[in-house]
């Protein structure tokens, strides 16, 4: 589903964020990328939706090579891909509704369609009732849910989440991921880039450390006492 | 249709959200389009004024007085049959004597004199530059006497013509791009101003024909708007000095009130290609930029 192999990238400003990572995530799989922050999760994962381009190696998603991948094909590319941003990236003068909407509107789905699929997506992420908010009238849960609702829109195979937690209160985030537990369950792949050390010890599933830009650890389990923040 | 439609929402959407920065596009549309339609009216007209003014341009052939009217009239029918000659008239001895003492009826000593005159030919060219051969030939036909031709004039009418044309032009070329780069600037404002929806866009899968769509249909509404408003104002003005002009400078009248649909027409077409360039040539830069990876 997605492969590392041999993969550095080296910023413009001279900045190593990753040496040579090779790594593979199966299908129907829940992986957490851990570590402290700035040490190359987040480059994981933008590698995969090609906001960033590998210096050497490979990153094949869904049996793709990114980096090889002409521009024309990259939009494509993200419309497999379901992704929760840090930021969330919510349009800010778009309405709970309308920031939905538009993720299909983008892939040329029909009126009628997305009216189906947005009263079900809503009450699913039980925002039935925040439909006609805009994200500054919303709770960082509630963005939280509507950014996750978002990334499921077009059944992506493949859901990447930077930090999801970064933002919420203990309670959403356990809450944020029971949903991702539930979204995994149905057979998505997700990934999670997480330094969220409760959750990651919580949900004892297979977890992948990064350190200085290296693998260091990969195996089922919690956070580890070597990843501290 | 449901991008067009999507495009068409999004576009009308934007335009309402971001209204300040619409407002300040329409205006540099309206300020650049009331410029050219303003000049395209004064140009049209002074091309008007100068052609006139090169028809009435004209070559004065004189017969000897000994030469019989059968040979004026042969001379008026050969110089009529030249190439560039659009109308050649015989003017007897006799009417021409008649206008004399018309012009001249103040004078009473100057009207029981015998008629001096011989018969004449007016000829009348398609174009002032035609009239210099027209004189050339008309000296060597048999019975004319001499050949009278205004060249000062015919030149100076000559050259008006052309340096109005011309300036029209230029006026007309450099307004336009002032205008474009104006629009390019403002729709590159607003990128910079949406520069999240844009990139939020491409994250989530929008391809960049996909992404400019709103931004091109929102130039071409920029420019549409814009010009409907100069070419509003235009017709307005030019249709208050229809009504003045004729008691200020009744001897140089105005074009046709028509002139006004031409010319609407043309300023409402180049309003759309402003916005719709403008607008694409700032996506074009930003979206290279964005689209780095």
């Amino acid at each position: 589903m997605l492969e590392y192999h041999q993969v550095s990238v080296i910023y413009p400003n001279g900045a190593h964020a990753l040496h040579e990572v090779t790594l593979t995530i199966g299908k129907g799989e829940f992986v957490f990328l851990v570590g402290p922050t700035g040490e190359g999760k987040s480059t994981l994962l933008r590698l995969a939706y090609r906001e960033v381009l590998p210096t050497t190696g490979q990153v094949i998603v869904n049996g793709k090579d990114v980096g090889r991948m002409p521009h024309s094909r990259v939009p494509h590319l993200r419309r497999e891909l379901g992704v929760v941003f840090q930021d969330f990236k919510l349009l800010p003068d778009k309405t709970a509704w309308e920031n939905l909407a538009f993720a299909l509107q983008v892939v040329g789905t029909s009126r009628q369609e997305i009216h189906r699929r947005l009263t079900e997506l809503l009450a699913q992420a039980n925002l039935e009732h925040k439909a006609d908010c805009f994200p500054s009238q919303l709770s960082a849960g509630e963005q939280q849910r509507l950014c996750i609702a978002r990334a499921l829109i077009n059944h992506p195979p493949l859901l990447l989440a930077d930090e999801p937690t970064g933002n919420l209160d203990p309670q959403t985030s356990q809450e944020t991921m029971d949903l991702l537990g539930r979204i995994n369950l149905n057979g998505t792949t997700v990934v999670v880039a997480s330094h969220d050390r409760a959750i990651v010890d919580q949900m004892q599933r297979r977890v992948v450390a990064i350190h200085g830009g290296r693998v260091t650890r990969d195996a089922v389990g919690g956070y580890g006492p070597e990843e501290s923040e | 249709m449901r991008t067009l439609d999507f495009w068409l929402r999004e576009a009308a959407q934007n335009l309402r959200r971001h209204a300040l920065m619409s407002l300040a596009a329409t205006g540099t549309v309206l300020m650049a389009m009331l410029l050219l339609g303003t000049s395209s009216v004064c140009m049209r007209n002074l091309k008007t004024w100068a052609s006139a003014a090169a028809d009435q341009a004209q070559v004065s052939v004189y017969m000897d007085r000994e030469a019989s009217r059968e040979q004026a009239r042969a001379v008026a029918r050969q110089l009529s049959r030249l190439e560039g000659v659009r109308h050649a008239a015989l003017v007897t001895k006799e009417a021409g004597f008649d206008r004399l003492r018309q012009q001249l009826r103040c004078d009473p000593a100057l009207l029981d004199i015998p008629n001096p005159l011989s018969d004449a030919i007016k000829v009348w060219g398609d174009r002032p530059e035609a009239l210099a051969s027209v004189a050339r030939t008309a000296q060597r036909l048999s019975g004319v006497r001499t050949v009278v031709q205004d060249r000062n004039t015919i030149r100076a009418l000559t050259m008006v013509k052309r340096t109005v044309t011309a300036a029209s032009l230029a006026m007309s070329a450099y307004l336009m791009l002032v205008a474009l780069v104006i629009i390019h600037n403002t729709i590159r404002l607003t990128l910079h101003a949406r520069r999240r929806e844009v990139e939020i866009m491409q994250l989530l899968g929008a391809t960049p024909a996909f992404i400019a769509g709103p931004f091109l249909l929102e130039g071409a509404a920029h420019g549409l708007l814009g010009a409907l408003l100069a070419a509003g104002l235009v017709a307005g003005g030019y249709a208050y000095l229809l009504r003045t002009w004729g008691t200020l400078l009744p001897f140089l009248p105005l074009s046709s009130p028509w002139i006004m649909v031409d010319v609407s027409a043309w300023m409402l077409g180049a309003g759309v290609l402003l916005g719709v360039v403008g607008s694409g040539l700032s996506l074009r830069r930003y979206l290279r930029q964005h689209l780095a990876t």
